[in-house]
C-alpha cells in the first residue's frame, strides 16, 4: 500500500518530543535574557518563532525533505522501507546516510558535507533549524547529521507552530531551500580590506577570522596577500600614474598560490623564496594565467628569462646601499644582487602597466612607451615560460600546438584593435608594422611546410593553409 | 530482598525494554535525558539498566528488546500492584500465557522426555497444564507465563495451590516469552518457598481464591529441576540470568 506523497503520520516519539518542545518552549518564554528568533514564511504570511534547543538525537530527519528525494532511489530495498515506515531506525540511519552523500554519487561521501561538519567544529552552529512540535527536522536535516557525526549533544532549532501539517512543512522547507540568496558576495580586495580594517582596529585576527568564517591561517594569508597588492601597488607609482588594488581582482587564486609557494620556499631559502615571489609577481602584473604562473620557480629568471630580455629592461642591478637603522646605527644587509635585479624587472613592467592604465593622465608617448616595453617584455617572459614549462607542456604535446595557434589569433585579434587605436591618433608605425607581417607570412610558411610533414590527410584548414602558400610560390 | 539501586535499575531496565521497541538506543536514551517524565532516574542509573540487559541477553547487539514487554508491567512497576482488568489486557495475558505453554511443550519433546500431554487442552480441573514422562517418573508441570525479566511475578489459584499441596510430582515452572514466541529462560520455583509464601485463611467465612506472588531470587532454580532430579537436560534448555536482582547466587532454603 502506497500512502499518499508527503504523508508520513507522526514518528513514535512525537507526544514524548511535543512535552519536552513545550516545556523548552516555555522555560524561555519566562526567562528574562534575549530571546533569540527566526523569521519565516508561514501560510504566504511572514511569522516569528521561538528558537530552542534540542538534543540532536531525538530529533527525527523529515523523510520528505526535498534535498534527498532523488538520491532515495539509491537502494530501493531501503527507499521501500523510508515510506512504509519513515520513523524506524533503519529508515532514519539511511536518511542519515543519504544526507552525508555525494548528491551526484550516493556511494560516495560528499566533500560539502565534510566542509560543513568542520565549519560547524570550528565555529559552532550559526543559523538556527527548524522543526516541528513533534521533533521533525523542516530544515537542517543536514546541519543534524553533521551535529550527530561530530557528537554535538544540542542543536539549536525554532518551532514552528502548533496546527503545523505537512503541507506546511512542504511549504516552508521550499520557502527556506529554494529561496534564492542574492546577496552578492563581497569581491576578493573588498574581502582583504575589510579583514584589515578590522585587525587594524586591534581585534584578533583569530576572531575576525571567525566572523569571515575562515581559518585563521586564510586570514593570515589574505594579510600577506593584502600586504603583497600594497607594495605592488607603491612600487608602481610613476608621475601621476599609479595601478590600483583593483587592478588584481582577479588574481585571487594566483596570489595565493605565490603565498603558499613562498611559505614553503622561505622555510628552506629565504633569498629563493624573495627570488619566487619577485618573478611571480611579475608575470602575475602581466596577466599571465595560474598553470603559467605556476611554472616560475626561483631560478627562472637565471635560466630561462636573461638572456631573452631586451636590453632596455636588462637594468644593471643597482648597488643597492647597506641600509643603516636610524638609531642603533647598525647595518643591514644590502637585499642580494639576484632579488634587486628581479626587484626592478617587476618594477619596470609594474610602471609600464600603470602608464598604459593611466590613459589620459600621461602622454601618448608615454603611453606607447610603455605599450611596447610592456609588451617586450610580456613576450620575454612568455618565451622563456616555454622551456621553463617543457616538462607539464610534454604532457599536454598533443594540445599544446592547437593551443599556441589559438593564443596567436588572440594576439592577432589583439593587435587589430591595437592598430585601430594606434591610426586614430595617427601613430602607427606602418613600416614596422609592414616587416611584422612579413614575418607572419614566413611564419606561416613554415608552419605550412610543418604541416606537410606530419599530417597526411589534412582537414579543411590544413588544406587552405597549404593552398595558399602553393599560390603564393608560383 | 532486592536492595534500592537494584529496583531503580530494575524499573531503568523496564523502560528501556518498552522504548526500545519503537527507537534505537541512542534515541531512547535521549529521551531518558531530556523528557521531563524519566527524570525520576539518573542517567547513571539508566545506563546501568541497559547494561544488565545486555549482559541477560534481553537486548540485542543491534539494540532490540529479546521479549515483549507489556504496558500494564510498566505501570504496576513503582507504585502498589493494581488490578486493573480490561479485555486487552487479559487477551495479551491469555496470548503470554498460552505461548508459554506451546514454547514448553516444543522443549519437552525436543528434549525425548516420553508421553508429553498438554492436558491443559482438555480441561482447568488437573491443576497442571503439562503431564510428562513415564508412569514411574511422572511430572505435572504448572506453566507460568511472562515477559518481564525483571522481576518474576506469578499468580497462583486455589486449585494450583491444593493439588501442589498432594501432589508431589507437581513443579511450578517459569517460562519467559520472547517476541518470537519462544522460551527465552525456564526455571523452576522452589516448591517449599511457595508453601511458605502462600497467605493462610484467618477466617472460616473467607479464604484466598487466588494469590499474586512475588517470586524471590532464592526461590528460583534454573532450568527444569527439582531438588531430586532433572526432567530435561539444562543443555537443551535456554538459560538467561534474569529475574536475579538484588542477588546473584541464588541461596537454598
Amino acid at each position: 500500500m502506497s500512502k499518499n506523497v508527503g504523508e508520513f503520520g507522526l514518528p513514535p516519539h512525537a507526544a514524548r518530543n511535543k512535552d519536552v518542545v513545550e516545556q523548552r518552549l516555555k522555560d524561555v518564554a519566562a526567562g528574562t535574557g534575549l530571546q533569540e528568533t527566526l523569521t519565516i514564511e508561514w501560510r504566504t504570511k511572514p511569522q516569528v518563532v521561538q528558537v530552542i534547543d534540542m538534543p540532536v538525537e531525538s530529533l527525527y530527519y523529515n523523510p520528505g525533505t526535498h534535498r534527498i528525494r532523488a538520491q532515495r532511489s539509491f537502494d530501493p530495498q531501503q527507499d521501500r522501507r523510508l515510506d512504509d515506515d519513515p520513523w524506524s531506525d533503519e529508515s532514519q540511519d539511511y536518511l542519515q546516510y543519504l544526507l552525508q552523500a555525494e548528491p551526484s554519487d550516493p556511494s560516495k561521501r560528499d566533500k560539502d558535507f565534510d566542509e560543513l561538519k568542520q565549519s560547524l567544529e570550528d565555529f559552532r552552529q550559526n543559523e538556527p533549524g527548524l522543526i516541528t512540535r513533534e521533533g521533525i527536522l523542516v530544515n537542517g536535516n543536514t546541519r543534524a547529521a553533521a551535529l550527530r557525526e561530530l557528537g554535538v549533544p544540542d542543536i539549536r532549532v525554532a518551532v514552528l507552530p502548533d496546527s503545523c501539517t505537512w503541507a506546511d512543512i512542504n511549504k516552508v522547507e521550499l520557502s527556506l531551500q529554494l529561496r534564492h540568496d542574492t546577496r552578492r558576495p563581497y569581491s576578493y580586495i573588498n574581502r582583504l580590506l575589510t579583514i584589515d580594517e578590522q585587525v587594524e582596529a586591534g581585534r584578533p585576527l583569530k576572531e575576525v577570522a571567525r566572523d569571515f568564517r575562515i581559518r585563521e591561517s586564510t586570514a593570515e594569508q589574505d594579510l600577506w596577500v593584502l600586504a603583497c597588492l600594497r607594495d605592488l601597488r607603491d612600487r608602481s607609482t610613476t608621475e601621476d600614474a599609479q595601478l590600483r588594488l583593483l587592478d588584481f581582482e582577479d588574481a585571487q587564486e594566483k596570489l595565493r598560490e605565490v603565498h603558499r609557494a613562498y611559505g614553503k620556499e622561505a622555510k628552506a631559502d629565504p633569498k629563493k623564496a624573495e627570488l619566487l615571489k619577485e618573478n611571480r609577481l611579475a608575470a602575475i602584473v602581466m596577466d599571465f594565467s595560474k598553470t603559467d604562473v605556476r611554472l616560475i620557480e626561483a631560478d627562472f629568471r637565471t635560466r630561462y628569462l636573461e638572456h631573452r630580455l631586451p636590453e632596455e629592461l636588462k637594468s644593471a642591478p643597482v648597488e643597492t646601499a647597506a641600509r643603516v637603522i636610524p638609531g642603533i646605527n647598525r647595518a643591514v644587509k644590502a637585499e642580494a644582487p639576484q632579488v634587486a635585479t628581479a626587484r626592478a624587472f617587476t618594477d619596470s613592467v609594474l610602471r609600464a602597466k600603470a602608464m598604459v592604465r593611466a590613459g589620459a593622465k600621461v602622454s601618448l608617448a608615454q603611453s606607447e612607451k610603455a605599450a611596447s616595453l610592456f609588451k617586450e617584455a610580456h613576450k620575454a617572459v612568455e618565451d622563456a615560460l616555454e622551456p621553463a614549462g617543457k616538462d607539464a607542456r610534454v604532457r599536454k604535446r598533443k594540445q599544446a600546438a592547437p593551443d599556441r595557434l589559438n593564443d596567436a589569433c588572440q594576439d592577432i585579434e589583439q593587435c587589430i584593435t591595437d592598430m585601430v587605436l594606434a591610426s586614430g591618433s595617427r601613430s602607427l608605425d606602418e613600416e614596422a608594422l609592414d616587416e611584422a607581417v612579413l614575418k607572419l607570412k614566413a611564419t606561416l610558411r613554415k608552419l605550412a611546410l610543418a604541416t606537410a610533414q606530419s599530417i597526411e590527410v589534412p582537414g579543411e584548414g590544413v588544406e587552405w593553409l597549404r593552398e595558399a602558400v602553393r599560390q603564393e610560390q608560383q | 530482598m532486592p536492595s534500592l539501586p537494584s529496583e531503580a535499575t530494575r524499573r531503568a531496565a523496564l523502560r528501556w525494554l518498552a522504548e526500545l521497541r519503537v527507537a534505537g538506543v541512542s534515541r531512547v536514551r535521549t529521551l531518558f535525558a531530556s523528557h521531563p517524565a524519566y527524570a525520576d532516574l539518573t542517567p547513571a542509573q539508566y545506563a546501568e539498566g541497559l547494561a544488565w540487559l545486555r549482559r541477560t541477553g534481553m537486548v540485542t547487539a543491534t539494540g532490540r528488546p529479546v521479549v515483549e514487554i507489556d504496558d500494564s508491567e510498566l505501570r504496576a512497576s513503582a507504585e502498589a500492584p493494581r488490578v486493573q482488568w480490561s479485555r486487552a489486557v487479559e487477551e495479551a495475558r491469555r496470548a503470554v500465557g498460552a505461548a508459554g505453554e506451546q514454547a514448553l511443550l516444543r522443549l519437552l519433546r525436543r528434549g525425548g522426555v516420553p508421553q508429553v500431554r498438554h492436558v491443559a487442552a482438555e480441561s482447568d480441573a488437573y491443576g497442571y497444564d503439562i503431564s510428562a514422562g513415564s508412569p514411574a517418573e511422572r511430572a505435572h508441570l504448572e506453566v507460568k507465563s511472562t515477559t518481564n525479566p525483571t522481576r518474576l511475578v506469578i499468580h497462583l489459584t486455589r486449585h494450583e495451590y491444593e493439588v501442589m499441596a498432594t501432589d508431589t510430582d507437581w513443579y511450578l515452572v517459569a517460562v519467559l516469552v520472547g517476541r518470537d514466541g519462544s522460551a527465552v529462560n525456564v526455571a523452576t520455583v522452589i516448591r517449599s518457598w511457595l508453601h511458605s509464601a502462600v497467605p493462610a485463611d484467618r477466617d472460616q467465612a473467607g479464604r484466598w481464591e487466588s494469590a499474586r506472588l512475588e517470586v524471590p531470587a532464592y526461590a528460583i532454580t534454573p532450568g527444569l529441576a527439582t531438588e531430586t532430579r532433572r526432567l530435561v537436560a539444562d543443555g537443551l534448555l535456554p538459560r538467561q540470568p534474569v529475574w536475579a536482582f538484588g542477588s546473584s547466587t541464588p541461596m537454598t532454603v
